[in-house]
């Protein structure tokens, strides 16, 4: 699925202003949407680790979930921009700092058929204890081939994200038509206790 | 056979430095892992550490020093680890060396849990 599912997409007005007053509730670090190259990867990653040199722990967190987060875009959106040879997904991201953690939500078109492995998957991580998801991690690792047809990576991904922020995922999904859904998750890092 | 000599790269992607020495036996993957084509990266690795341990049961000593890695290369650090397992079960000298960056507690977990659920000795040092 490409651009042209888009144009299937009801066009609602876009309101800049909102978008600007959702932000404002945090402080946000990056806010991102469009196709993930890596150039865009690379200067994002670079603006977290900057940020967040004063609290270590946290920042190798953010810093690695952002990046699972963004290479999920980047492989697996179903909106792609054709860039030569290269597909490159299309998504959103957005790192924002409260008082006490930081929060990482991403976004990304996908295959409707995908979403209740996707949900299932979160479901089950959250339902898991961490001795669970540790065993988890490594089965899937272990695992030869892919998880499913939209994953090659067999799933990891999530479960490092959950092991590393070991807080809840919260998923969104917004059903677009009969074959595309928007499908975002959000996890939080706690800051280091002052 | 011969050694495998690449050095490490830093740009939008990251690929480590990796040393194997096919006379002794030292190996070494440091730096970051972050890879455009992973599979094409590792494979000559794994390849290299299948044909080395072939050709019977000479010492094999493996250090990872890496402050980053996704987890799409975290298969291939697996990869890495179970041709070391059996080339300990089968009898020849191997010891496995893991530098862990001393604020990354996760990285720190993974690599205990590698020496649980895989059963081979790994001296992890916190740096």
């Amino acid at each position: 699925m490409t651009q042209s599912a888009l144009s299937l997409m009801e066009k609602k007005k876009f309101s800049f202003y909102h978008h600007y007053i959702n932000l404002s509730h945090e402080d946000v670090i990056v806010s991102y949407k469009g196709p993930f190259s890596s150039t865009i990867m690379y200067e994002m990653s670079k603006e977290i680790q900057n940020r967040l040199v004063k609290d270590l722990v946290a920042g190798k967190k953010v810093y690695s979930i952002f990046m699972e987060l963004a290479q999920n875009i980047f492989n697996y959106s179903a909106e792609v921009n054709k860039f030569g040879i290269r597909n490159e997904g299309i998504g959103t991201i957005v790192v924002t700092e409260s008082e006490d953690a930081y929060s990482i939500t991403a976004g990304n078109l996908v295959s409707r058929r995908a979403v209740p492995i996707l949900v299932d998957k979160c479901q089950l991580i959250n339902n898991s204890d961490r001795e669970t998801l540790r065993r988890l991690k490594f089965e899937e690792k272990n695992r030869t081939g892919a998880a499913n047809e939209f994953s090659k990576g067999a799933g990891v991904g999530l479960i490092h994200i959950a092991l590393t922020s070991a807080e809840p995922l919260e998923a969104e999904v917004a059903e677009i038509n009969e074959q595309i859904s928007f499908f975002a998750i959000s996890v939080n890092v706690k800051k280091k206790a002052a | 056979m011969e050694n495998i000599d690449i050095q490490a790269t830093k740009g939008e992607f990251f690929t480590p430095r990796v040393f194997m020495n096919a006379a002794t036996g030292e190996c070494e993957l440091s730096g970051e892992s972050y890879i455009e084509d992973t599979l094409d990266f590792y494979r000559p690795v794994v390849q290299w550490l299948e044909q080395y341990t072939a050709q019977g049961l000479q010492p094999l000593n493996f250090t990872f020093n890496l402050q980053y890695y996704n987890t799409s290369s975290s298969k291939y650090l697996l990869d890495i680890i179970k041709v070391m397992k059996k080339h300990h079960d089968a009898g020849g000298p191997v010891k496995i060396s893991w530098f862990v960056p001393k604020d990354d507690y996760d990285m720190l977990e993974e690599v205990e849990d590698y020496v649980r659920f895989v059963g081979v000795p790994i001296d992890i040092h916190q740096v």
